[in-house]
């Protein structure tokens, strides 16, 4: 059996075809973003997660500064092969390939210039011509400074990844705690993580919603309105929402007093693993200082 | 915007932790006292709005899509403690979970977008406003016109921080060990970014944002801290201070002598001849504790200029903790209307 549309139904409406007018890529853009988010932040932690987070978070410290004390670029390209084979023993791979890949390339790209003896005057190993009569090519100090902070910032972005991949917030904040952030910050930078999921399924509904209201896009005007407004929305959501909370807290007896939690006590394997990254470390470190 | 771990030098980010540290304990310790318990929740939810705002692509005039950072739009709102506290968090939240910005970096970041950019939103506000009532034009254009300039101002401490690197840190045979490119370089590409994309899109969100919440009366709950600069001198003597601190080494690196401040010997060569008053005023006063920025001796240059710097950084910051206290003493100023 078929069906046929009434005439009204099936003639195009008037009015729909608006030129000057250009699809939401700034939609598109936002949402991809914001369910990017849900979905991290929906993500169990990986393996590794029964180490001390407090082992995980000082020893994550020190690595990079180890990194960032570094000057030989063999060394800390090793180094973040090692750290990237962790990550991905750790289960953080596919977050190694969302975070650390997109930054290494626009890190790559972005110090290129830095490599040719316009930007960094020295030794030319590689020739490319000749600009305002003078030879231009790729220089030996600008290729080690390029190699040595993309091997820089992947060690460092991978470290990064495997410490907040394989433990939850709530851990690593009571771990920023121990050892000295403020309470206040501490207590805000975990509640605040808890309502980044309410206030991002928010966002996404209204990002939805306009997206699904919409007919052949906006003029910019239009959109940056729709910006202003859903800004304005959010941040009245924000404000209710806070209400609500500090009177539920404040029923359950919450008087502005920050209690920390009992720390845990440390096992021999905590305390093993903390020691074998360290004296990696400083063995890097060594060598570093070996070959510079 | 985001500086990641890599294009700063350990002893840059130990600065920014040094400033960033004690600039959230005074924002957060003021906070707290002003709402009580109330600040916790409100702290933590205007922490997770600004990580959201920072996801907003927002349509620029140019065609493109750039976002914004929000902590103008806080400050103007809320104040600018709030807004140190909630874009740290943010920032937090940033290097972590999306690796948007370094953990090292973290205090140069927050010294950037959550200390310098509400406290320029919050004074470039006040200068325009004036005593507009809120949510007229006036109120709206210089809360676009304060996220404008406090974006801008957090790209140029961007671009100084990226480009003192290669100056200040190379190995002997000149290798860039951090960022490669000097101030030239970073300085330009900086504004040029922010003057044309990042800014107008902070603009908007800030003005767009603010319109939006004056003309459905939101504004009428809120008790913005705005007007509370004058009652913390601690925190904008800090924020000087991270100018200062962040614009110290500029100076180890900028070639030449500054126009307009040469010694008689250094005009006299230019001019072929010493001015008459100039020679007779020159010499009027000689006991200078620190000559040129340096010992009267002329012994470690490098070490009399960073003791020249943070001693003249610390009366500078003495000299706004005090005019602000007074002030603060004179007459307390609302900014609502």
């Amino acid at each position: 059996m078929t069906t046929t549309l009434p005439d009204w139904l099936a003639a195009p409406t008037v009015g729909v075809d608006a030129p000057q007018r250009r699809p939401h890529r700034f939609l598109r853009k936002s949402l991809g973003q914001v369910e990017r988010l849900l979905a991290i932040l929906s993500e169990p932690p990986g393996r590794l997660a029964d180490f001390d987070p407090r082992v995980k978070l000082i020893t994550a410290l020190l690595v990079l500064v180890a990194f960032a004390l570094m000057h030989d670029p063999r060394l800390l390209s090793v180094a973040a092969v090692m750290v990237v084979v962790g990550a991905v023993a750790a289960g953080a791979g596919r977050a190694l390939l969302g975070i650390v890949v997109p930054v290494s390339v626009v890190t790559a790209v972005v110090m290129l210039p830095a490599t040719t003896s316009l930007v960094r005057p020295g030794t030319i190993v590689l020739p490319l011509g000749s600009w305002a009569e003078q030879a231009v090519g790729l220089t030996a100090t600008g290729l080690t400074g390029w190699w040595l902070v993309l091997a820089r910032v992947v060690a460092s972005l991978a470290v990064v990844v495997v410490l907040t991949r394989t433990t939850s917030w709530l851990r690593l904040t009571a771990a920023l705690r121990s050892i000295g952030a403020p309470a206040g910050f501490v207590l805000i930078a975990t509640m605040a993580h808890r309502y980044l999921w309410v206030l991002g399924r928010s966002l996404a509904d209204l990002l939805q919603a306009r997206r699904a209201r919409s007919i052949g896009g906006a003029t910019g005007g239009e959109d940056r309105a729709f910006v202003g407004g859903s800004v304005g929305a959010l941040f009245v959501r924000s404000n209710e929402l806070a209400d609500q909370v500090h009177q539920a807290m404040t029923a359950r007896g919450f008087t502005g007093r920050l209690v920390d939690p009992t720390p845990a006590r440390l096992r021999w394997t905590d305390v093993a693993w903390g020691c074998a990254v360290v004296a990696a470390a400083v063995g890097l470190l060594w060598g570093d200082v070996v070959v510079r | 915007m985001h500086v990641p771990d890599g294009y700063l030098s350990p002893e840059t980010c130990a600065v920014g932790l040094a400033i960033a540290i004690p600039a959230i304990a005074v924002a957060s310790r003021q906070v707290m006292r002003q709402v009580k318990g109330r600040a916790v929740p409100k702290l933590a939810m205007l922490s997770a709005f600004s990580f959201l705002i920072m996801m907003f692509n927002l349509p620029i005039p140019d065609g493109t899509t750039a976002h914004a950072v929000g902590s103008a739009l806080i400050a103007i709102v809320m104040g600018p403690a709030a807004a140190v506290i909630a874009t740290a968090v943010a920032l937090l939240f940033q290097a972590l979970i999306f690796g948007d910005g370094g953990v090292l970096a973290y205090g140069v970041n927050v010294v950037n977008m959550a200390i310098l950019m509400p406290l320029v939103a919050t004074v470039v506000n006040r200068l325009v406003a004036g005593n507009s009532a809120a949510g007229s034009v006036r109120r709206i254009t210089a809360a676009a016109i304060a996220g404008y300039v406090a974006i801008l101002s957090a790209s140029i401490a961007v671009g100084v921080e990226l480009g003192i690197q290669p100056a200040l840190f190379h190995t002997a045979d000149g290798t860039a060990l951090f960022n490669p490119y000097g101030l030239t370089a970073t300085l330009p590409a900086m504004l040029f970014a922010h003057l044309l994309i990042a800014g107008p899109a902070e603009a908007i969100i800030t003005g767009a944002g603010y319109g939006f919440l004056a003309r459905t009366g939101q504004l009428d709950g809120i008790e913005p801290t705005s007007d509370k600069l004058r009652g913390n001198p601690g925190l904008v003597s800090l924020g000087v201070l991270a100018v200062l601190a962040l614009a110290t080494p500029l100076g180890l690196v900028a070639q030449g002598t500054a126009f307009g401040e040469w010694a008689p010997d250094e005009l006299g060569e230019q001019l072929g001849a010493i001015p008459a008053g100039l020679e007779q005023w020159s010499s009027f006063w000689t006991h200078s504790v620190l000559p040129d920025y340096g010992f009267a001796s002329g012994d470690a240059p490098v070490a009399a200029y960073w003791i020249s710097a943070l001693v003249g950084s610390l009366i500078v910051a003495g000299f706004t903790y005090g005019a602000l206290w007074l002030a603060n003493r004179r007459k307390p100023v609302s900014t609502t209307a």
